[in-house]
């Protein structure tokens, strides 16, 4: 009996041991996941929540707005500073949310690309398109990163500032220190080799597609001022899409005219916090407003007046209060334009603004004749007035006041003006915080 | 044990001398228990001038095959009489053996269990407290886990913000991250349910394992300490006993006025203040409509000519009398009330062992409309067949409790009224402005005002749980030494909530307009139907435990003891929970109405915000399985020198790890030795001695965490523009250096006892040496993350625990008392990241340690203070070494090298001193608490947030205010403007820091019993009446704080109890 028992026992034990892998293998809650497959990684890059959320510092930092010093009490430190287009932003103790989410973009595409480079190309289609997606969300992260806490590249000071970037799913990697040149590379190198593995059109507008790559190769070369290849990125846009929608067929008395996932929409992107995008004292710089003629559509469907007269923005093509700052049709036909302009083919830069033209004017005469500086302007008014609140102003700002457009950009607050005068006020200084945890 | 070595040495002269043959053999069988019928292990059986002789087994049933008819049988065991029988053979049934405590000795037996196994103290080389049924039901409440604080050395019960993920510390926290709840055993089986499904009145006792010996039996899972739970059992040959046990509770009030607030008339001001200055234009223009205060609505209607002067003012005075604490109070408050049923049975025949036990909980909330009820029935059998060879038992506990909750306690600003004089229900603003609400009264909508006096009691929420647990278990006698044992358990826990939210609720109300929609033509549909909103929950949980184990029992010539246990335990435990939501529901017919989940509707109050309708779907699941090789010797030589020796394999599902990572080995040895049974130590009035010593490693691991990449699939919101997607998020970044943590636990301890038991204690010295502990860190954001977890902490906790009990007198007058004391000094020995300055300060108020080599897990941390300014009235920091303003420089020229360390955030000394008195059935027990040793950051006035129009802490009416101040407060004066750096600085300054050392009154425990004893025409066996008063409130403290330093954020409430328990 005793044997048999024993016996039976060692049965078991055997047994167990046998299965015990399998038994083990089990995970430990549904929800999560190692991911391995390409249907993990599509969900990963379907994040759109996180991912196609852009930072809110460009936005605070555009001086197509203003507010009232009793607004301007209520925003954050870090908004006030910025708002002011002081040098230090950060408090020596804080984390910047949108340093981090930056970085955290550039993460979510080295994690999918880590795990796509595993997966057997062969076996599935879909992996290809979502390296390209992988690729153009590390490449969006990593140039706006460059927008705010690096020069120009046509600065004087390019070569001197670098920031680090993880180029590694590793986390205790050692970071690469880059300027701005190493980074636009990488940025275009990403986007260049999207481009061939992204479908013509994705299934969701929060997805990226050729054209979305394209055009954010257009807004690099138009940053660095590569004006030939900007306009061979956005003249491939044009001619892909090239879909505009005519604004006089919109009702301006509805409170949001736009709506969702709109035709002129290439790629959806959001800018978001109530009190400071959507606030009721988040005004329209007056200046910029009185540059909307009668005739421009725009003026009814982008702006409403509040009880003082004074101009609200409603224009979002997210349709609600959070500001579209993803891609549009007329960004393709502006750029065209501005860089065929610059490169004195004048005519064939008028024919793509007349083409935008006509869909924004009620009584629209074409534009023709111009010389090419007063071409120029015409293309930057443009330009301005079309992109208002788009996330694009920063941008514009920093690459205008390189190409000498003396931008005089002042704001007051509490009787005191401060104004964006000096080279230094258009590079922000990374976060002390950061700083201090980097050792660096 | 001096008992059975002075029994041996007689019995060894005896050997040898009687050698009677008979023809027959005959079967000696019994129980050995004391007086309430717990069976005790290891008693020595011998009969009187024979050779024959045994131990009793783990349940303290013993055998013997014996030629002859008349012998002498004695029994001994120490702490108990020595019991002599004369006994004729063969017995009709088999002895059961009762067993009194020995007068001349203090201690009742102590038989510590493991879970695995029971076993006399005086064999135990581990750490072990050990609460006996008296001691566990001193206390009234309805939870288990209560009944062991402040009785337990070494178990503190955290307050306040550390007690939010660790209500209960053993021995200190020897990790960072990881779980830090100890182990549960209730009946030799880890309990995953929740305690509250276990009726404290069935608990027989609780041993608290606190040593490495608990993780080398019990696994990974008890790094933090077991408490070893046992229920009562039916013994064997026991005649019926019934049990009845009822008490009633009564809890006091909450009381809202414990924290300090700001008096209402000078916020008022700060709100006109505010107003004057603009602050409130931007939120009054804001689109989404926010509510503002009552005060400034009122300004707003007066600046707009809706109001005269006269009347704002009026309405302003109205306010400044007016206090919603008070409304509270009189409207929703009251005491609570709890009433306990217990009633037992138990008994056995010959061959059987019964129990059975029911009890009902009746709990009416501290808030009017709500309250709870809890069913509880256990059950237990025991067979015993093939000559006693076999025994299967089997024992089943059911509970299932029930909670309502009706009403909720409203938030609101601070002079809001909620009634008129006539008491009629008035509405406040909640969510929206009042100019808002008022503006849309007369469109087609549904009432949109909150009265909040009309929902008392209109909530329907209610939660229903069923725990089941079924244990049956085999155990075979191979030989007399080997038996082999199968153990089961099956464990379902069902969790279901049903909230059901009627019209009558805001909230419902709220939901249908938010989504009502006005066509062209004026017209209104409603996306979401006008009726109730119906959440169901179901969360459904069980585990199988399996665990078959051979055990070794065999005594040679009384000089040799082994006992050995091996085996192996599987278990597999399952969770599956979901819930929804159904919309446009009527409970008078059951029906509910579809709703579109996709489609994003223009918001009601704000059309440029666009929300689909919330889908409150959700699905999860959980599987935790571990498969363990365990083994336990003991050996015990001449009952004096004691080795044991544990070892055991745990291996998990743990996730994204190589196969070869799940498991981890956990070990321990302990040695014993009876110093006072030596020969040298032979002389009169040698006290007891017995030196104990254990040594083990243990490991712990996070099974959330994973050396791979682990994302975790999302569900949009509301407000997310594709609904449809599938989208997931990065939890935790690939850590491919992701070890387990090790954990060498070292033990050392004396246990001493008089002879005469006047003075009886123990003194134990721990040292716990972690490694690889994982921990949070901050990292820098341009690696892709914010904060990482990895191992990179070691710490060394050491302390002491030291228990004593004197007997005072023993007479008809009796006076015990115990004091504990417990001392935990933690230190963190290495790391390899250091914290932030932030980092630091930021541990004053939140649960998450931040180690910094040589100072505590938790450490309070401050800026240090200069005091205020005396001509402004601004708080002072230093800026190399001189009193300044500079906030900016403060807080960027801090580092975490010149920031102020006060001290450890955890008590590092603390214990009771409990004194029991009896005389003539009459007895009483008084516990006084303390906690030494420890410091705490208090609340202090933020004026931050008051600047943005939020009501301050009291500490307002004590600030700095004209030149001279400074010489009686510490509170800085009111900034002209907010200022998040001067505020920040405050926050986190050594002025709002205080020592929290001090002592409590705990409880007291006051009863009169009648016993048949003494009264023999009693028809009971006996009846206890008793009272018991709890949180009496505090006797020192160190601080000068008004508040509680346990308790900063809510009075500890006193309750009072009365309850009888009668025996028959």
């Amino acid at each position: 009996m005793k044997k048999y028992c024993i016996k039976i026992l060692c049965c078991i034990s055997v047994l167990i041991s046998y299965s015990c892998q399998d038994y083990l293998d089990e995970k430990p809650q549904k929800s999560l996941v190692v991911p391995a497959t390409v249907d993990d990684v599509r969900a990963l890059l379907d994040s759109y929540s996180f991912l196609n959320a852009n930072s809110l510092i460009s936005f605070i930092l555009a001086d197509d707005w203003v507010t009232t010093s009793q607004n301007w009490e209520t925003l954050n430190p870090w908004e006030q500073n910025a708002y002011l287009w002081k040098k230090s932003v950060f408090e020596p103790n804080e984390r910047s949310g949108d340093y981090q989410s930056l970085h955290g973009r550039v993460f979510y595409g080295n994690v999918s690309l880590d795990i796509l480079e595993k997966i057997d190309d062969t076996s599935d289609s879909g992996n290809s398109v979502l390296i390209g997606e992988a690729l153009a969300l590390r490449a969006r992260a990593m140039f706006e990163l460059a927008q705010l806490f690096l020069p120009s590249p046509n600065s004087a000071l390019a070569n001197e500032t670098r920031i680090p970037v993880n180029l590694k799913s590793d986390i205790n990697a050692t970071l690469e220190m880059l300027n701005v040149y190493e980074v636009l590379e990488l940025a275009k190198a990403d986007l260049e080799a999207a481009f061939t593995r992204l479908p013509d059109q994705a299934q969701y507008k929060t997805r990226a597609d050729k054209s979305v790559a394209k055009s954010f190769l257009a807004r690099i070369y138009l940053y660095e001022g590569e004006w030939q290849e900007a306009y061979n990125s956005a003249a491939y846009v044009v001619q892909q899409k090239g879909e505009l929608m005519d604004y006089s067929t919109l009702d301006s008395a509805s409170s949001y005219p736009f709506s969702l996932f709109n035709t002129e929409t290439l790629f959806y992107s959001m800018t978001s916090s109530f009190p400071v995008t959507a606030s009721a004292a988040t005004f329209i710089l007056p200046e910029l407003y009185s540059m909307y003629g009668e005739s421009d559509l725009r003026k009814s469907l982008f702006f409403t007046l509040d009880q003082s007269g004074l101009p609200l923005f409603k224009g979002s093509y997210t349709g609600d209060f959070n500001l579209f700052t993803g891609i549009s049709m007329a960004e393709a036909y502006l750029v065209a334009a501005e860089s065929a302009i610059r490169l004195s083919e004048v005519d064939n830069g008028l024919a793509h603004l007349n083409a935008l033209g006509v869909k924004r004017y009620s009584d629209f005469e074409e534009w023709s004749e111009l010389e090419e500086e007063k071409a120029l302007e015409l293309v930057l008014e443009e330009r301005r007035k079309e992109l208002v609140f788009r996330g694009l102003r920063w941008y514009d700002m920093k690459r205008l006041n390189e190409l000498g457009l003396g931008l005089e950009a002042s704001r007051e607050i509490n009787g005191i003006v401060y104004s964006l005068s000096s080279a230094d006020q258009y590079t922000l200084e990374l976060p002390p915080y950061e700083i201090e945890l980097g050792n660096r | 044990m001096k008992y059975i070595s002075m029994i041996l040495l007689v019995f060894a002269i005896f050997i040898g001398k009687s050698q009677a043959y008979q023809q027959t053999l005959a079967t000696l069988r019994g129980t050995v228990t004391d007086r309430d019928g717990l069976s005790l292990p290891g008693a020595l059986i011998y009969l009187q001038d024979t050779q024959y002789r045994t131990i009793t087994n783990e349940e303290g049933e013993f055998e013997l095959e014996v030629a002859g008819v008349d012998y002498t049988l004695v029994v001994s065991y120490i702490g108990m009489k020595t019991k002599e029988m004369e006994i004729t053979l063969p017995l009709s049934e088999p002895l059961l053996i009762r067993l009194t405590s020995s007068e001349t000795e203090l201690n009742t037996v102590e038989i510590v269990s493991t879970g695995y196994q029971s076993l006399p103290k005086e064999r135990a080389t581990g750490s072990f407290s050990y609460l006996d049924s008296q001691l566990v039901q001193r206390r009234v409440s309805t939870s288990v886990l209560d009944r062991l604080e402040d009785v337990t050395p070494g178990l503190i019960f955290n307050r306040g913000k550390q007690a939010v993920n660790e209500p209960v510390t053993i021995r200190g926290r020897s990790t960072i991250f990881s779980d830090t709840s100890p182990l549960i055993i209730v009946d030799n089986f880890p309990y995953d349910g929740p305690l509250e499904n276990i009726n404290p009145n069935d608990v027989a006792s609780i041993t608290v394992l606190k040593d490495a010996a608990a993780a080398s039996i019990w696994g990974a899972r008890a790094g933090n300490g077991v408490i070893v739970i046992t229920t009562v059992k039916g013994a064997k040959g026991q005649p019926l006993k019934v049990s009845f046990n009822t008490n009633v509770t009564l809890t006091a009030p909450r009381d809202l006025y414990y924290v300090p607030q700001m008096s209402i008339p000078e916020f008022i001001g700060i709100e006109e203040q505010l107003f004057s200055s603009n602050f409130y234009r931007s939120l009054e223009r804001n689109s989404n409509k926010p509510s503002l205060s009552p005060t400034v609505e009122t300004l707003i209607a007066e600046r707009d000519g809706l109001l005269t002067g006269e009347q704002a003012d009026q309405l302003l005075e109205l306010y400044r009398q007016a206090d919603l604490r008070n409304d509270v109070n009189e409207y929703y408050l009251q005491s609570g009330i709890s009433q306990q049923y217990s009633l037992s049975l138990s008994g056995g025949s010959d061959s059987h062992a019964y129990q059975v036990s029911l009890g009902y909980d009746q709990i009416r909330s501290g808030i009017v409309g709500n309250s709870n009820n809890r069913w509880t029935l256990a059950m237990g059998d025991e067979w015993q067949t093939l000559s006693d060879k076999l025994k299967v038992g089997i024992s089943l506990n059911i509970s299932n409790q029930n909670s309502l909750v009706g009403t909720e306690i409203p938030g609101g600003y601070a002079y809001d009224r909620l009634a008129d004089e006539q008491g009629n229900p008035l509405p406040i603003a909640k969510f929206y402005s009042t100019r808002f609400i008022n503006s849309v009264s007369e469109l087609g909508l549904l009432d949109w005002e909150y009265r909040p006096l009309n929902e008392i009691g209109q909530l329907d929420h209610r939660t229903q749980a069923y725990d089941i647990r079924v244990s049956p278990s085999i155990q075979y006698s191979i030989t007399p030494e080997l038996k082999l044992g199968v153990f089961y358990q099956y464990w379902k826990n069902i969790n279901s909530t049903r909230d059901r939210d009627p019209l009558s609720l805001f909230a419902t109300r709220d939901l249908i307009n938010k989504y009502s929609q006005v066509g062209d033509d004026g017209n209104y549909t409603y996306p979401l139907p006008q009726g109730e909103v119906l959440n169901l929950g179901q969360s459904d949980t069980y585990s199988h435990t399996f665990r078959p184990q051979l055990s070794f029992v065999k005594d040679w010539e009384d000089t040799h003891f082994l006992n050995a246990i091996a085996g192996m335990e599987i278990r597999d435990l399952q969770g599956l929970n979901s819930s929804t939501a159904y919309y446009g529901y009527r409970d008078d017919t059951g029906i509910s109405l579809p709703v579109d989940l996709v489609s994003r509707f223009p918001l009601f109050y704000n059309p440029g915000q666009q929300a689909s309708i919330p889908s409150e779907d959700s699905h999860g699941g959980r599987v935790d399985r571990f498969i363990s090789y365990y083994a336990n010797v003991g050996y015990d030589l001449k009952h004096r020198y004691f080795l044991t020796l544990s070892a055991r394999k745990d291996q998990a599902n743990i996730f994204g790890v190589e196969s070869n990572k799940r498991g981890v080995p956990l070990w321990s040895m302990g040695a014993g030795w009876i110093l006072s049974d030596e020969k040298f130590a032979d002389f009169p009035k040698m006290p007891f001695l017995k030196l104990r010593a254990t040594y083990g490693v243990s490991g712990n691991v996070d099974k959330s965490l994973s050396s791979a990449v682990t994302a975790r699939y999302i569900t949009f919101l509301p407000w997310d523009i594709l609904p449809q997607l599938t989208a997931s998020g990065i939890v935790n970044p690939p850590n491919p250096g992701l070890s387990w943590e090790k954990i060498q636990t070292t033990n050392l301890a004396l246990d001493v006892e008089t002879q005469n038991g006047f003075l009886a204690g123990s003194i134990e010295y721990y040292i716990k040496d972690s490694r690889d502990l994982l921990g949070d860190y901050s990292v820098e954001a341009a690696t892709g993350n914010t904060n990482f977890t990895g191992n990179f902490a070691a710490s060394r906790i050491n302390g002491a625990d030291l228990s004593l009990a004197v007997r005072w007198f023993r007479n008809d007058f009796q006076w015990t008392s115990n004091l504990f004391y417990s001392g935990v000094n933690e230190k963190v020995t290495d790391f390899e990241k250091l914290p932030t300055v932030s980092n630091l300060l930021a541990m004053a108020n939140t649960s998450m340690p931040y180690p910094y080599a040589g100072r505590p897990l938790y450490g309070i941390y401050s800026y240090k203070w200069a005091g205020l300014d005396p001509d402004t009235g601004d708080p002072l920091g230093f800026v190399d070494g001189e009193a300044s303003n500079d906030y900016l420089a403060i807080s960027r020229e801090s580092t975490i090298e010149n920031l102020q360390y006060h001290g450890p955030a955890r008590p590092t000394s603390f214990g009771a001193f409990r004194n029991d008195f009896g005389y003539k059935g009459f007895a009483l027990s008084v516990n006084i608490s303390y906690r030494f040793g420890y410091y705490y950051s208090r609340e202090s006035i933020n004026y931050y947030t008051l600047l943005r129009g939020t009501i301050g802490h009291g500490d307002y009416d004590r600030r700095w205010q004209q030149p001279g101040d400074e010489e009686w407060t510490q509170v800085p004066s009111l900034p002209a403007s907010s200022d998040t750096r001067r505020n920040n600085f405050y926050m986190n300054s050594g002025a709002l820091v205080e020592k929290g050392d001090h002592i409590r009154l705990n409880d007291v425990r006051f009863s009169y019993t009648l016993s048949s004893a003494r009264m023999p025409r009693l028809p009971f066996h006996s009846a206890e009446f008793y009272s018991y008063a709890s949180n009496l409130g505090i006797l020192w403290k160190a601080s000068d704080d008004a508040l509680d330093p346990d308790f900063q954020t809510s009075r500890p409430l006193r309750s009072f109890a009365l309850g009888m328990r009668l025996d028959f």
